[in-house]
């Protein structure tokens, strides 16, 4: 690990002050302890913002509210979030592990870098670690790379499970910045692997992530999430899904449906949740909805079973969640 | 380890962050001689084999069980999935577990 300062701070202010002398936020620490001491990440000073009072959770009619320092573990197991949004506390408990998750921040989760093996190697080519030395993983060991969303530039998949849930439920992402307070939909915070890769999401240097909201809705209670890997748990994704139905009268009525452990970003899909609406629930519809999930798929060398794979896990979830 | 009856990775935290805390590491499990249950039935139960894992899976046990995610045996697997043992005494770390729970 490389030499750094640290301080702490309890005010928004002293906050927005350390973010913008360059200071790097630190909450639960897990991705970015992990990162310092495998020097990928080298941050000079390391402000702790946990004395910050972004730790609420409040359920309304209009929908849920989370703090950025709300740990993993206390989302997940909020009464009225596995009621209303069974989705978001089984993305949360079937990642990490329990310590993790009881250190884990919402805001660093969403924040989490790349688990891309040759990210975390210093000495490999990596245009994300650093931009123009190439992509080692293309070519190289790239099972667990992305077949969606990917550029010539990276094929990382994104691995926050958390954020495919959040990006299925349509949250919305709070931030606060030295004029004041902007709303970024989750949609729009991730970005794709373009040209300027040092760009992972719309966050400017030093604004902090105060809050999150998921508006309710009639799809929420009916959510859950698929995660499938190489082992049972403890383990990132090789595909998973986020379903959300909406079903009255016999008929679906509402459908949101994003997939992870196969894109560069967490991966909506419009394509899907449009075959889906105004459709029976049934075998038929969820088998041909799913056929969809993997268009515009580009797989490399070794991950090329990530195209089934990603439609079978939408299509079983679309039979836990809608009924066979 | 405990921070604040938490369980929690000791490896992916700095100390300075938990000034004023409450930390248990495995130090503080046994009672003088006495041994905490946990670790009682860990030899009960041989829960272990070199032993390099035994810490954090006592502490992580502890912490398992008092949050009570021990209503089976899978249910102990999964929520002490973060914890690796390399000689692979899982099925009587599993055991011991959940014994200690049933007399808890
Ligand atoms: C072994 C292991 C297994 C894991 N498995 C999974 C898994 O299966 N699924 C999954 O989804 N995740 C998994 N994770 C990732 C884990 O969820 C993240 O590391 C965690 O959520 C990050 O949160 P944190 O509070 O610890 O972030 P930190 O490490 O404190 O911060 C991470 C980054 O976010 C920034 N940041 C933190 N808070 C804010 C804020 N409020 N505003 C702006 N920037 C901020 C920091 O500056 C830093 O760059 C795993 C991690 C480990 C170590
Ligand atoms: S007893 Fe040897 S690693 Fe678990």
């Amino acid at each position: 690990m490389h030499p750094f300062a640290f301080s702490r701070v309890s005010t928004v202010t002293a906050a927005l002050n350390a973010g913008a002398r360059y200071g790097r936020y630190i909450a639960g620490g897990t991705t970015l302890v992990d990162l310092m001491r495998e020097t990928v990440e080298r941050p000079a000073h390391v402000v702790d913002i946990n004395g910050l009072p972004y730790k609420d959770i409040t359920v309304t009619r209009q929908g849920l509210h989370v703090g950025s320092l709300v740990r993993m573990s206390e989302l997940a197991a909020h009464p009225e979030v596995r009621a209303t949004y069974p989705l978001l506390s089984q993305a949360l408990e079937l990642g990490a592990s329990a310590q993790l998750r009881n250190m884990a921040s919402i805001g660093g989760n969403i924040m989490q870098r790349p688990r891309c093996p040759y990210f975390r190697d210093v000495h490999s080519a990596c245009n994300r670690r650093d931009p123009g030395s190439g992509c080692d993983a293309r070519h190289g060991d790239n099972r667990m790379q992305a077949i969606l969303g990917t550029s010539t530039h990276c094929v990382a998949t994104h691995p926050s499970d958390l954020a495919v849930a959040l990006v299925a439920l349509d949250a919305v992402i709070q931030v606060r910045g030295l004029d004041g307070t902007r709303s970024i939909p989750v949609q729009d915070f991730f970005l794709r692997p373009g040209d300027t890769l040092q760009d992972e999401h719309s966050l400017r240097p030093g604004e902090p992530i105060t809050s999150l909201t998921v508006p309710a809705g009639a799809h929420t209670r009916r959510s859950g999430y698929l995660k499938v890997r190489d082992r049972q748990s403890y383990e990132f994704a090789l595909a998973s899904a986020a379903v959300a139905l909406d079903i009255r009268g016999g008929v679906v009525r509402g459908a949101r449906v994003a997939v992870g452990g196969v894109a560069t970003v967490p991966w909506r899909l419009p394509k899907v949740e449009e075959a889906l609406v105004g459709k029976r629930p049934g075998r038929r519809t969820w088998t041909d909805a799913a056929a969809l999930a993997a268009e515009g798929a580009v797989p490399l060398s070794e991950n090329a079973f990530k195209v089934r794979l990603v439609e079978r896990t939408v299509r079983r979830q679309l039979m836990t969640i809608g009924g066979q | 380890m405990l921070v604040d009856d938490r369980r929690v990775n000791a490896c992916l935290t700095l100390a300075v962050m938990h000034q004023g805390a409450r930390v248990a590491t495995i130090e503080g499990l046994a009672r003088g001689e006495q041994l905490h249950p946990l670790q009682q039935a860990f030899i009960d139960h041989d829960g272990l084999q070199c032993g390099y894992c035994t810490p954090g899976q006592l502490m992580s046990g502890v912490a398992c069980i008092a949050e009570g995610h021990t209503g089976s045996r899978e249910e102990i697997r999964e929520w002490m999935s973060g914890n690796l043992c390399r000689c692979g005494a899982y099925t009587n770390i599993v055991s011991a577990i959940e014994q200690t729970a049933k007399e808890a």
